[in-house]
């Protein structure tokens, strides 16, 4: 999938992905690329300043914790991320209905 | 530039690139350090050896200028999170700060009119002293840019909000002056009026240019 389109979704599929589990950065990386079926594919770093970028926002928190003997960070989801999740949700599933109707692609 | 080809190379490199401060630049190093060992690990257990594993997780992390670069908020966001921090500050002594800044004018008031036409400072201080309190339980980062994002949702909201303090403040003002039965004029009072709708005016969302909103 082109990098544009991917970038421009980066917030809700990290909103998603943590949504669906809290973990750190690798971890929701692997989760993203499972849930997409290796469709999304972007240098893992930049993973890293979105999640800052989130939690910045108030949409994702995050803590240090132990995992596997490891010391890593882990987000998980706000109050504030959830209700623009559902947000977005909804803005891209209109975005998706009518791009689908200009295309001619409507179900 | 060469491709650092160890984690510790790699990290030196990234690290240098970051226009991040302190506690921040730290978390950061050590968020990317934990990810490229664990990349390095999995490869290592998927069957590379440990120098190609090492590699692998470098090239998939990314350039490390690129994705530094990625951190760096911008000149607007870091003004706003420099005001997030005094604003913090601030609001751990709201009800001290706003009294300090209030004090001399109602002083002057009392002293030079009447005490009655003082607690027209009574509605701004209060509504400075909850906004204080609402930052100081919060201790969030970014509240301002989510405010501002509130502001382009709720237009209306957002100018009853920004302006109703100022307005029931004169109104107060004006009824307690009216109560006190000052011989001072209110009139230099109206030359306040013009500036809310100036105030509204300023203080409005941009609205989407309806010629290109609306091509002919």
């Amino acid at each position: 999938m082109r990098g544009e389109i991917l970038k421009g979704h980066l917030d809700l599929l990290l909103l998603a992905t943590v949504a669906a589990r809290p973990g750190h950065g690798y971890e929701i990386l692997a989760e993203l690329r499972r849930r997409s079926d290796g469709a999304f594919a972007l240098a893992e770093g930049t993973v890293y300043p979105a999640l800052h970028r989130l939690e910045a926002a108030g949409m994702l928190t995050s803590r240090w914790s132990v995992v596997d003997g490891r010391r890593r960070r882990v987000y998980s989801l706000t109050g504030s991320g959830r209700r623009s999740l559902a947000t977005q949700q909804k803005e891209l599933d209109q975005f998706v209905v009518g791009v689908r109707a200009v295309l001619g692609t409507a179900s | 530039m060469t491709v650092p080809t160890t984690i510790e190379a790699f990290l030196e490199r990234f690290e240098r690139a970051l226009r991040l401060s302190g506690r921040r630049r730290r978390r950061v190093v050590d968020e990317a350090r934990d990810h490229l060992i664990e990349a390095r690990d999995r490869g290592v257990a998927a069957g590379l050896d440990a120098r190609s594993a090492e590699i692998a997780a470098i090239e998939a992390f990314g350039d490390p200028a690129a994705v530094a670069s990625r951190f760096d908020p911008g000149l607007t966001e870091r003004v706003s999170r420099d005001l997030d921090r005094f604003d913090r500050w601030y609001g751990a002594h709201p009800a001290a700060g706003v009294t300090i800044g209030i004090a001399p004018w109602v002083l002057v008031i009392t002293l030079s009119w009447s005490p009655l036409v003082a607690l027209a400072f009574l509605p701004p201080w209060a509504t400075s002293v909850w906004i204080g309190m609402q930052i100081t339980n919060r201790h969030e980062v970014g509240y301002r840019s989510r405010l501002w994002g509130w502001k382009q949702q709720h237009p209306a909201a957002y100018q009853i909000a920004t302006n109703g303090g100022a307005v029931l403040g004169a109104a107060a003002y004006l009824a307690l002056e009216w109560m006190a039965g000052s011989p001072h004029p209110t009139g230099w009072l109206l030359l306040l009026v013009p500036l809310l709708p100036l105030g509204w005016l300023l203080n409005a969302p941009r609205r989407p240019d309806s010629a290109a909103a609306n091509p002919a």
